[in-house]
């Protein structure tokens, strides 16, 4: 999340919505704070944190991946699921409406309402009214 | 003669425009097969292509990029040898669940996403090395001047950029190569260098499109970035295979 921008309009950071998540017993190895700019776990810029004198917990985050999320790209409204883990961060025209729509479907109880009306490429705007 | 050769060019571009897809439509085209035809091999391809090659050893510690990383092999024994992180990227979803699966298995500090090498999905200044092995071959050339200044983008001071393309140089493209030139010549064919190349598997017949530039032609994409090239030439990676063009350039 902290390399993470949106390939259309390249807006960073964007705002992550996880719907599951996975946890992993795993050993944190590295130096702390793993992220440089934005730490996604808190929802919080790394210099605001340095500011305060807060430490990131990255040995907390290391433990989860997420299962399946969303995330949204705040200028464009473009949004790109997370599916089995994996962030799908497609452009426009490699996107399938279908499988996009059926995605909405399933999570619409966890995407937000502007998202589900007005989220490009594809929205759920004519089932919602 | 002359004047005859011309007009039937020239009629002959006015046929095609007719018939062909113009432009990038028919370049994404290509693509789009190429992807397709990734997604239904993946686990074939991943089976055969098994080692990584030696070239990817010479990233730099940091953040690596894979771009067009299929399975990844690359990315992971780039971040094993340099105890980095890697972010692998490919467009094929098969793909990239063998790269998470190999990241897994190898225990490496990475992830993996689904993108396209036409428009990544990261900010500026996130890399310290981005790999592109045998992928840029895939980009047709009208897109070729968007991705390197993406790369100079995503790229950090200082940072690397390893490329590796198959070379055109090879006794299987002759006769192609030939057919080319004459559609070329008659405005049939936009990049002479454009093969098709089958993937024969108990499924079936894929087919992957590839543009394969000159060493010349892509230093001077490279170096129109104002990427400093460190080392470039030929080389094949394992025994037996073919020649490849290899580029290494850095951001000063």
């Amino acid at each position: 999340m902290d390399l993470l921008a949106c390939p259309m309009c390249k807006t960073f950071p964007l705002k992550l919505i996880v719907f599951n998540r996975n946890i992993y017993k795993r050993e944190f190895r590295g130096r702390k704070p793993v992220c440089e700019l934005y730490c996604s776990f808190l929802n919080k810029e790394i210099k605001d944190l340095k500011e305060r004198g807060e430490e990131p917990p990255c040995e907390e985050c290391f433990k989860y991946e997420v299962a399946e999320g969303i995330l949204i790209c705040p200028k464009c409204g473009r949004w790109y699921p997370i599916i089995n883990e994996i962030p799908r961060m497609l452009p426009d025209e490699y996107r399938r409406e279908k499988e996009d729509l059926e995605f909405l479907r399933k999570y619409k109880d966890h995407i937000p309402e502007e998202v589900l009306k007005r989220g490009l490429p594809y929205n759920l705007s004519s089932e919602l009214k | 003669m002359k004047k005859f050769v011309e007009r039937l060019r020239e009629n002959i571009l006015k046929i095609r425009s007719r018939i062909y897809m113009r432009g990038p439509k028919r370049l994404i085209r290509d693509v789009l097969i190429t992807r397709h035809s990734y997604e239904a091999v993946a686990e074939g391809y991943a089976s055969w292509r098994s080692r990584p090659w030696s070239i990817s050893r010479l990233s730099s510690p940091g953040n690596i990029l894979d771009l067009g990383s299929g399975h990844c092999i690359n990315g992971v024994e780039a971040a094993l040898k340099t105890n980095s992180y890697v972010v692998c990227v490919d467009y094929s979803v098969n793909m990239i669940s063998i790269a998470k699966m190999i990241i897994f298995k190898k225990d490496v500090y990475g992830d993996y996403v689904v993108a396209d090498m036409l428009r990544t999905p990261f900010r500026e200044n996130s890399f310290n090395t981005i790999l592109l092995i045998a992928s840029i071959h895939h980009i047709p050339e009208y897109f070729i001047r968007r991705i390197t200044s993406d790369l100079n983008r995503i790229l950090r001071r200082r940072g690397l950029i390893i490329i590796t393309i198959w070379s055109w140089r090879q006794s299987r493209f002759v006769f192609d190569l030939f057919f080319n030139m004459i559609k070329t010549f008659l405005g049939l064919l936009d990049f002479p260098r454009r093969f098709v190349v089958k993937w024969r598997s108990r499924r079936g017949v894929f087919e992957r499109v590839y543009y394969l530039y000159s060493l010349e032609e892509i230093s001077r994409e490279i170096e129109r970035k104002n990427l400093r090239i460190l080392s470039r030439g030929y080389y094949s990676p394992m025994k037996r295979s073919s020649e490849n063009i290899y580029i290494i350039a850095l951001k000063d």
